[in-house]
């Protein structure tokens, strides 16, 4: 079962999100291959529709969630409908508006090699859930993690990652990498704050100060886990047409969006 | 018996001819017999109390007698031309080749046979002269001397030799004693023309067992002699057998196993061909040897093995791929060709409007302007890939380069599926169209779209490299029917007649073309027609590899198949027994004119000993095409270096090896090659003769028509047999009147 993001607005009127959250969409059996072609953008902006944790005071059935849009939601679908647009103005990528909710158990997942987690210091996963990410991966798939702050939520993504992969290592990524030049130049690291952040003055979350991106390589190498922690590029898209929102800093973010998707779409 | 009812022997039957002496015309005759049978159906059909039988059996016997009678009174005759005495030579030929000394002592056989009795005979009506021969003819003293004996068998060339001396003697005939085992290429159809053409008859002698024993032979080896560092090669081998179940083959490197397979075998006796996957290891040369094992008390196991060189080449082939827009079938083909040895994927990518960007690139400048302008640059990749990319990206000079890259320097060209691919980008309406295996585009074509369909293999696609994900064919169709769906799909236009189908997919209980390819000029074109194969990657666990075996298959095929700018070429790369190796070169430019002003020499270095080089001529049957001779006088491996130079530029290198081998040749096909002999008999006007029949063969000889001879006519009208016939035919014809009471 795919959740079409864009219709969330209306859902989350109706109060039914955090119900949607808290019932994980984990699909059973095998997806249908999905329609594809002309009509069909070739790429489809997928969100992980992962289980929250419940830690760190958000979302879970029964933990004082309910109600609440759950942690894999954050942002959207403002955040994506606006970053896409800016990829279909800036590339030649054929991709779709709005965006998709994909559990991470259900077969459908293999369809679409590029994925987004964000608010991943909440993330839960089943061992099978687990063992399915870290096989999406490894035939290729991408995955992009985004917004979580400070070393508690490190810790708790962390945990989650290592049930993914127990023993590859989590590491900066170079300068040099791909993921940073193959289309914008991204020499600077300049931390992408959280809208909340920036209206204490900051540009950071708890006691997240200094921004990193990090990474989880495959055996040859290649990126297959972008982790951008202690910032949040989902509040820089999502702000994108609020003035409050420096403007540069959502430019970055943009860029560093489209360079995450070129590169997995090439490397 | 014969010559005692005949007169004359049944040598002198075969070789003379009938006629009749009398000189009365012959349709008096047929005028007589039939009045004769008038008369004879007169008198007997009125004996009616016999019944018709019996009359039948009259009448016949009356008309035989009536027919032989006249026969005799036009007075046949036989006409034969014979040896003069003493006045002629017959040369005897005796093989001495190898195989003829081997354990079963067939010469000595053979030579026994002859001088039993048939020599003498033969040496008091001609002088005798004798040879013996293996590649060509030495008189010797007599039969139990031996030439020196070569490496190979040229039955051709030593008939010749021999044959040639009737310009300056009387040369009735030849006797050839060999087990016509002939390895030396000449015995081909104009030379067995030439030899009838001489006019002498050649007396074949049969020796040696006209089957193999005990014996499994590795009769032929068609293997690749050239592959790409981390290749697989396909080995064909024809194994001669006599009743063996099955044979292990083994492959092995220098001393190094490479393969090893067991090879079930056909019922009973005869030749089965199978085939062996060889790894083609690292770059450099491979000393390969294919070697049968032995069966307990084989006694010829030389010819249980045969040897190949393989040249791994050190150049990795490049392919181009441009794609007009990020996409996942671009992802997973990189990924699939990224580990490659012996492939580089040099690609563009439009990721802006504005923008290539670019991955495996050798320098810098490599691609920094985008889709190759100059030819030639174009023209150092052997394959070409194209994607999702609106033809009117690219300029006309660039359509026409591509046209020329798959037609005059015999490159490879593949188009995919696409939002912009084929006919929907345009493609069917540029230069390079005419040499795709379909049209695209045009009325009512079908545009690229979201269908599921299942890929199937076709039977040209099993027999292609491209089609292989598996050795075992049952297993092979296995893998690609549990392949997942492609997701959409780009119809075809109708195939061009050259065109053949790879792989097809099923959609809605229709087939559609999915990769299909043809022949154009020098090199190739291919049509994929779906952009979804990255499925297959994300749908199969991330260990099955059988997308990036197909890919890999596929751009590979593509890539070999470019020749390259200079190339020496040989007729194989192993001489078994032959020191003359003739070599070709030929040498194009930078945008694969021919260069025919070159200065081509090759040096030959051989394993042990000093380099030669040599200087190579123009061909004569092309431009840009050298050829020369090289001697290759001792066993071993060679290194063969060329070099074409125009001036001072160096316009062509490379460099490749062959293996020298002596004593091989002689242990293959070591058996009485019966029908070869006896072709050889029957088209000099000779004939056929096993040992134990060499008797009759003074006689044979005593009525050949060449030499000095001179021309008899026998009588035939008083041998015995005739009156004997007149007696049985009337004493039959009484006997039976009695028996049936009717004198």
């Amino acid at each position: 079962m795919h959740l079409n993001v864009s219709k969330l607005p209306v859902l989350n009127r109706l109060g039914l999100l955090g119900l949607l959250g808290s019932w994980s969409l984990v699909v059973s059996g095998s997806a249908p291959v999905p329609p594809a072609g002309r009509g069909t953008p070739e790429f489809q902006f997928v969100r992980l529709a992962y289980t929250d944790s419940g830690e760190f005071g958000r979302g879970g059935f029964g933990r004082g969630g309910f109600g609440r849009t759950p942690s894999w939601l954050t942002d959207a679908p403002e955040a994506e409908a606006h970053f896409l647009q800016g990829v279909k103005r800036l590339t030649r990528l054929d991709a779709g508006s709005d965006s998709i909710g994909i559990a991470p158990a259900d077969p459908a997942l293999f369809d679409y090699p590029f994925l987004y987690a964000v608010e991943v210091g909440r993330w839960a996963l089943s061992d099978a859930e687990a063992a399915q990410l870290r096989e999406y991966l490894l035939r290729g798939g991408f995955l992009m993690v985004d917004d979580f702050h400070g070393s508690a939520e490190w810790q708790a993504f962390l945990e989650t990652l290592r049930r993914v992969f127990p023993d590859r290592p989590v590491q900066e990524i170079r300068d040099d990498s791909e993921a940073f030049h193959v289309l914008f130049d991204l020499d600077q690291r300049v931390q992408i704050p959280g809208i909340a952040a920036l209206r204490y003055g900051v540009t950071y979350e708890k006691d997240g100060r200094d921004p990193h991106w990090r990474g989880v390589l495959d055996d040859d190498g290649r990126l297959m886990v972008a982790i951008n922690f202690n910032m949040d590029l989902g509040d820089a898209w999502e702000l994108a047409d609020n003035p409050a929102y420096p403007q540069p800093l959502t430019a970055l973010a943009y860029r560093f969006g489209i360079n995450y998707i070129l590169y997995t779409m090439t490397h | 018996m014969f010559e005692l009812l005949l007169g004359h022997s049944l040598e002198a039957f075969r070789a003379g001819e009938l006629a009749f002496a009398r000189g009365w015309p012959l349709w008096w005759l047929d005028t007589l017999l039939g009045v004769g049978l008038l008369l004879i159906l007169a008198t007997v059909w009125r004996q009616r109390q016999l019944g018709r039988v019996r009359r039948g059996l009259l009448v016949l016997l009356q008309l035989s007698f009536l027919a032989l009678l006249l026969v005799l009174l036009w007075r046949p005759v036989l006409r034969v031309s014979h040896l003069r005495e003493r006045e002629n030579v017959v040369s005897v030929l005796v093989d001495a080749s190898p195989s003829m000394l081997a354990g079963d002592a067939r010469r000595q056989a053979g030579v026994a046979a002859l001088t039993a009795g048939p020599l003498a005979a033969l040496g008091r009506v001609a002088e005798l002269r004798y040879f013996s021969f293996s590649d060509h003819a030495e008189p010797v003293e007599d039969l139990q001397q031996t030439a020196p004996g070569a490496a190979r068998t040229r039955i051709g060339d030593s008939l010749r030799q021999v044959l040639q001396t009737a310009g300056s003697v009387p040369l009735a005939a030849v006797i050839l004693v060999s087990d016509g085992a002939e390895n030396g290429g000449s015995l081909g159809e104009a030379d067995l023309q030439q030899i009838a053409a001489l006019g002498i008859p050649v007396h074949t002698v049969g020796v040696g067992p006209e089957e193999p024993v005990n014996d499994l032979e590795l009769a032929q080896l068609s293997v690749n002699d050239e592959a790409a560092v981390g290749e697989t090669i396909k080995a064909e081998v024809t194994i001669r057998h006599q009743g063996q179940r099955s044979v292990r083959l083994r492959v092995y490197d220098g001393g190094t196993l490479r393969a090893s397979q067991e090879i079930p075998l056909m019922a009973g006796a005869g030749l089965t061909t199978a085939a062996v996957d060889v790894p083609a290891g690292d770059a450099g040369l491979h000393d390969l040897r294919f070697e049968l094992d032995a069966l307990p008390g084989e006694t010829n196991r030389a010819n249980n093995a045969r040897r190949q060189v393989l040249d791994v080449a050190s150049r990795r082939r490049s392919v181009l791929y441009i794609e007009g827009e990020p996409r996942w079938e671009y992802k997973f083909i990189r990924r699939a060709v990224e580990g490659d040895r012996s492939l580089r994927l040099a690609s563009l990518v439009r990721a802006t409007p504005n923008r290539y960007y670019r991955q495996g690139i050798e320098s810098p400048r490599e691609l920094a302007d985008g889709f190759p302008r100059d030819p030639a640059q174009l023209f150092a990749y052997d394959a070409v890939v194209i994607g999702s990319l609106a033809a009117a990206v690219l300029d006309t000079a660039q359509h026409e380069a591509l046209r020329d890259f798959v037609d005059r320097r015999g490159g490879s060209l593949l188009l995919l599926a696409g939002r912009d691919g084929l006919g929907a980008g345009g493609w069917g309406r540029v230069p390079l169209s005419q040499t795709l295996p379909a049209q695209l585009g045009g009325a009512g074509a079908q545009g690229f779209g979201a269908r599921s369909s299942k890929v199937r293999l076709t039977p040209y696609g099993a027999e292609s490299p491209v089609g292989r994900l598996a050795g075992e064919a049952a297993r092979n169709t296995a893998q690609w029917a549990g392949l997942p769906l492609l997701s959409d799909l780009q119809p075809l236009g109708p195939l061009r007649p050259g065109a053949t189908v790879l792989l097809e997919t099923v959609a809605g209980g229709l087939a559609y073309p999915l990769l299909v390819t043809q022949r154009y000029g020098r090199g190739a074109s291919y049509l994929l027609a779906s952009g979804s194969t990255w499925r297959w990657q994300m749908r199969l666990a991330h260990d099955d590899g059988r997308h990036g075996l197909f890919w890999r298959q596929l751009l590979h095929t593509m890539a070999v198949a470019a020749p390259p700018r200079s190339a020496l070429r040989l007729e194989r790369k192993v001489f078994d027994d032959e020191s003359a190796v003739p070599v070709e070169v030929e040498i194009l430019d930078a945008v694969f004119r021919p260069v025919s002003d070159a200065q081509v020499r090759v040096r030959a270095v051989p394993e042990n000993g000093a380099a030669v080089e040599y200087r190579l001529l123009p061909s004569g049957r092309g431009d840009g095409l050298y050829s020369g001779i090289l001697s290759a006088p001792d066993a071993g491996l060679y290194r063969l270096e060329m070099r074409a130079s125009r001036g001072k530029e160096t316009v062509g290198e490379t460099t490749t090896h062959l293996r020298r081998d002596d004593g091989v040749a002689e242990h293959f096909e070591a058996y009485q090659h019966r029908a070869l002999l006896e072709r050889i008999a029957r088209d000099t006007g000779g004939r056929y003769w096993q040992p134990d029949e060499l008797a009759a063969l003074p006689e044979a000889i005593r009525y050949s028509k060449a030499g000095r001879v001179e021309r008899e006519t026998f009588d035939l009208w008083n041998v015995p047999a005739a009156l004997l016939a007149l007696l049985l035919l009337k004493g039959g014809e009484w006997l039976l009147r009695r028996h049936w009471g009717r004198l």
